[in-house]
């Protein structure tokens, strides 16, 4: 089937009359990874637990691989793999029981070949005999991922996977991700309240906030013609001003001129003509838009 | 579904602690029993009959039931409080196939425990104690009395699936069992002595051994008076609406409800 491995129409859902997802529309496509980047609360669990059916939305659709999930359940479940929020795992079961558990509630057969492959994958080869109860957040986390890819599924959801992960565990997550979406065309979609992270790992990144769609748009795309905004101190502010507002808007705060809509690549040539009109210069510091656009939406929380 | 259930009854062999209620349970049965044999003065001694029917009574009417209603509970209300219910309801299989496997897997546990502790019991009645003038055949008086136990199972395993659905919480359905043992008696007497028809009311319909017999069976000391008396087909067919209707409102919800 040629159709998008996941797409959301109008997806709405109140809890108590209050409208937690509010018309939510998007499409992912394959071999690609999302970041699904929203504020605390933005309602990206909530998005999440329909994607998997775990509740039932009010309004909308969710097409996977071009099943519904209302009229076709294990159709287009059968495409999905997940971890909701924390991996909840069977405690005294091992990882290995754990697999097989999991395993078990899939057809066709998943062979044991599959789940070696994948313990081997997620590098929980010494410890997959060990009960899950020894396991520290990370290796529960890799667990989580194995078994949410043991069906080989076309979409892969992960919610908040690197909370509680250290550095070393997020940068292998997203050596994991790159592998499975280069050579397995899996599509990834990550949420996170980090922007850092989405730049890091994903592709595409998709905003919501308050349960409403913001924006997608690829990192890449992004960074590449995206305009900036730059602060300066000079020796003289009030000479620089008129030589900035040739480039672009000026603003003024209490130590530094604020200048926006220019590219990147312009910043030299605007250090060159200041000090070329006599105007020499203490400090540039370079402003990522995508960093201020999602902190002025999220009202300023970040990491 | 074979697979479902599979998954089930590995998960109640850990959850349940399985091997240490038999390593227990039949310790301390054995050590009730020959402490009885050899320890008691020589005419006390019971005869195998009545060794026989009093362990069925106490251990398939009381310990098995209970064990049986917290393993079915459990396995429902454990995967909420540690949320790997997640982890089951997003696979593409429907919920009621997961929430009868469920089911069918704490009736299958409950089973074999029956199978094993009733051999266990037979064996150490007619071994250990007076079986030579016996009023019925005890083989038969205990396979008998066993099957009178399958339908008050299935009640109590239905009951097990709501509360397990509804309250997620297991020491309701052991309070509740509690409940329905002890106090269902005396309400029945109540309803009885307001001059009302308690044929209706589920517990009567449960004593189902009042409707044998076989005089070890059905023995007004063991079972209590209060058999609802109608007629065996009546009561079974009581307890089978009342599992049926119970088992249907645990299954809506658990079909219906949303999953946090
Ligand atoms: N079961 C629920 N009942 C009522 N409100 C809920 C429920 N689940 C989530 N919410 C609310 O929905 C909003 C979105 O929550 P959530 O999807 O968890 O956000 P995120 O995952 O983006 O942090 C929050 O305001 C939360 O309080
Ligand atoms: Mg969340």
């Amino acid at each position: 089937m040629s159709s998008k491995p996941l797409i959301v129409r109008n997806l709405t859902k109140s809890f108590k009359r209050k409208t937690i997802i509010d018309d939510l529309s998007f499409e992912l496509d394959k071999g690609k990874i999302y970041g699904f980047l929203g504020p605390n609360g933005a309602g990206k669990t909530t998005t999440i637990r329909m994607l998997v059916s775990l509740l039932h939305a009010d309004k909308g659709d969710i097409i996977v691989n071009g099943y519904d999930l209302k009229k076709d359940r294990s159709n287009a479940l059968a495409r999905i793999g997940a971890v909701v929020e924390n991996p909840e795992m069977y405690n005294l079961m091992s990882g290995m029981e754990n697999l097989r558990h999991f395993a078990r509630m899939h057809k066709p057969k998943i062979s044991q070949e599959r789940i070696d492959e994948l313990v081997e994958f997620v590098e929980l080869k010494g410890a997959i005999n060990d009960k899950v109860k020894t396991y520290s957040l990370g290796m529960k986390q890799r667990l989580g991922i194995a078994q949410a890819l043991l069906h080989k599924p076309n979409v892969l959801i992960l919610d908040e996977p690197t909370n509680g992960l250290d550095p070393k565990g997020i940068r292998q997550l997203r050596a994991y991700l790159r592998t499975l979406a280069k050579d397995e065309e899996v599509t990834v979609l990550v949420s996170t309240h980090l922007l850092s992270e989405t730049e890091m790992m994903c592709d595409e990144v998709l905003i919501i906030q308050d349960g409403k769609f913001v924006k997608q748009f690829s990192v890449g795309e992004e960074s590449s013609d995206k305009t900036v905004k730059a602060l300066f101190r000079a020796t003289s502010n009030e000479e620089l001003i008129p030589v900035l507002e040739e480039f672009g808007t000026v603003e003024q705060d209490h130590k530094y001129i604020v200048l926006s809509g220019i590219q990147q690549e312009q910043i030299p040539t605007i250090i060159a003509t200041a000090s070329e009109r006599g105007v020499l210069l203490y400090e540039v510091i370079l402003k990522d838009t995508l960093e201020d656009q999602f902190l002025e939406l999220t009202g300023g929380e970040s990491a | 579904m074979n697979s479902l259930i599979t998954n089930e009854l590995i998960k109640t062999w850990y959850r349940n602690r399985v091997k240490m209620f038999l390593i227990v349970m039949t310790a301390l049965y054995l050590i009730i029993a020959f402490s009885l044999r050899f320890f008691m003065n020589e005419n006390a001694i019971p005869t195998a009959g009545s060794f026989l029917i009093t362990s069925q009574t106490i251990i398939n009417g009381t310990f098995l039931l209970f064990y049986g209603v917290i393993i079915t509970t459990s396995s429902i209300t454990s995967e909420f409080h540690k949320g790997t219910i997640k982890q089951l309801a997003i696979r593409p299989i429907s919920r009621v196939k997961i929430l009868a496997s469920k089911l069918i897997s704490g009736f299958i546990a409950l089973l074999a425990l029956m199978v094993l502790y009733n051999i266990v019991i037979y064996l150490v009645s007619v071994l250990l104690f007076d079986a030579s003038n016996a009023p019925e055949n005890l083989l038969v008086t205990a396979l008998t009395a066993c099957l009178y136990k399958i339908p008050v199972y299935l009640f109590y395993l239905a009951l097990s699936v709501i509360i397990g659905t509804l309250f997620k919480s297991t020491i309701i359905a052991v309070v509740l069992f509690f409940v329905i043992d002890s106090v269902g008696g005396m309400v029945t007497g109540l309803i009885t002595m307001l001059e009302w028809n308690a044929s209706y009311f589920i517990y009567p319909n449960l004593m189902l051994e009042s409707y044998s017999d076989n005089t070890l069976i059905n023995d007004p000391n063991m079972q209590g008076l209060f058999g609802a008396g109608e007629s065996l087909t009546f009561s079974l067919m009581i307890i089978l609406v009342y599992s049926l209707v119970l088992g249907a409102i645990g299954f809506f919800r658990f079909q219906r409800q949303d999953i946090a």
